[in-house]
């Protein structure tokens, strides 16, 4: 026992004393400071990749980690969620979406050529009047018609209107009305009248 | 272009899950002249998300528009839509002078030819004839009045041998017609 522990062993049983010693100054090295390693699962991958298999697809190209100073390379790919993959660059064929694009309009001048005008009853704008026999009365009118280049006019009852047929060929433009008039005293048919 | 008279109706109707379109030229008479129509387009669901917002008016006036006025032969001298979305790019596109037109419920104006403005920028009222309600037009802004003028003017002359609405529900039965034609 040297005279430092006797000091000690006397300071502690008479003088109830105990040395108090600063922690720091013990301490002579840092503690160890470990890094956090991302880990990355590569794989070869063997043959072609298409956009249709690797649909939806992340291209992680060149991501730069900041902090901890480490960037992906080409070739890594998110594939569906899962884990980061890492496949030969020269196999995978990204494919451009396409643009929207549509065929060429139809012509379809020889099938409405084909179909009626429908003209509507205005005989509530229409001011004129043909000349009526006593107990006669008009039940419509409709216009305007060129009716040199009539082929056929039939009246579409359900809805009032007059369906018109043109001779496409024609080379006339003067037009006139039509009035559709009947008795009222007896069950006679309508009448047409062009004025 | 074969010539440069009548009218020119252009419709295109659909959202953006399908749209189509067709034009029907017709003469003074209602005759038809040309007709075109485009299948639908159905974007995919890639597409939509692509385009976004602008899908509509992509799908519109870059696709079915352009498609349609670059397929016609008999150019009118007036092209006449019922969208209003269609004015600007008619007018743009179309070379030549565009309006909408669609029935009005006012008493009709003074006489045949007279043309009123209303309260909204670039809508007119129009006396095509004496056996109709006055008609709205309205035009692209930036339309210069002697193109109104020369719009109304082809307008009322061709009300005296047509009635200037009927060729859109002619080129709407013909769309029906042809699609039941396809599928059958």
């Amino acid at each position: 026992m040297n005279i430092g522990q006797v000091k000690k062993f006397l300071s502690r049983s008479v003088f109830k004393r105990v040395d108090v010693k600063n922690l720091s100054s013990e301490i002579s090295e840092a503690p160890k400071i470990f890094k956090l390693r991302s880990r990355v699962q590569t794989y070869k991958f063997e043959g072609n990749i298409t956009a249709d298999v690797i649909k939806p697809i992340e291209i992680l190209n060149e991501l730069k980690c900041k902090t901890e100073g480490f960037k992906f390379s080409h070739g890594l790919l998110h594939v569906n969620g899962g884990f980061i993959k890492r496949y030969n660059k020269y196999d995978i064929k990204i494919n451009a979406a396409p643009k929207l694009k549509m065929s060429q309009p139809k012509n379809a001048l020889k099938q409405i050529i084909m179909m009626p005008q429908e003209r509507m009853n205005r005989i509530k704008w229409q001011k004129m009047r043909p000349k009526l026999a006593p107990g006669e009365m008009v039940i419509a009118w409709y216009g305007p018609i060129v009716e040199s280049a009539v082929l056929k006019l039939v009246l579409n009852k359900q809805p009032g209107t007059l369906l018109i047929w043109y001779d496409s060929r024609s080379r006339k433009f003067s037009t006139r009305g039509l009035f559709l008039c009947r008795r009222l005293d007896s069950g006679s048919r309508p009448e047409w009248r062009w004025v | 272009m074969a010539n440069n008279s009548g009218l020119g109706y252009i419709t295109i109707e659909g959202n953006e899950g399908l749209i189509r379109g067709a034009l029907l030229v017709v003469d003074v008479r209602g005759i038809p002249m040309d007709f075109r129509y485009t299948d639908y387009i159905r974007p995919t669901k890639l597409e939509r998300i692509l385009y976004g917002n602008a899908l509509d008016t992509y799908l519109k006036e870059e696709l079915v528009l352009q498609s349609l006025l670059d397929a016609v032969e008999a150019e009118p001298q007036l092209w006449i839509c019922n969208d209003a979305e269609l004015l600007d790019p008619l007018k743009n596109i179309g070379r030549v002078k565009a309006v909408l037109i669609s029935p009005s419920t006012r008493q009709p104006l003074e006489s045949v030819g007279s043309i009123e403005s209303t309260s909204e920028p670039n809508v007119f009222l129009l006396q095509a004839d004496g056996v109709s309600a006055p008609l709205r037009l309205a035009f692209a802004a930036g339309t210069r009045s002697d193109e109104i003028q020369n719009s109304a003017a082809l307008l009322v002359e061709a009300a005296g041998t047509m009635e200037l609405t009927e060729p859109f529900m002619r080129i709407q039965k013909a769309l029906s017609s042809l699609a039941s034609g396809t599928e059958a």
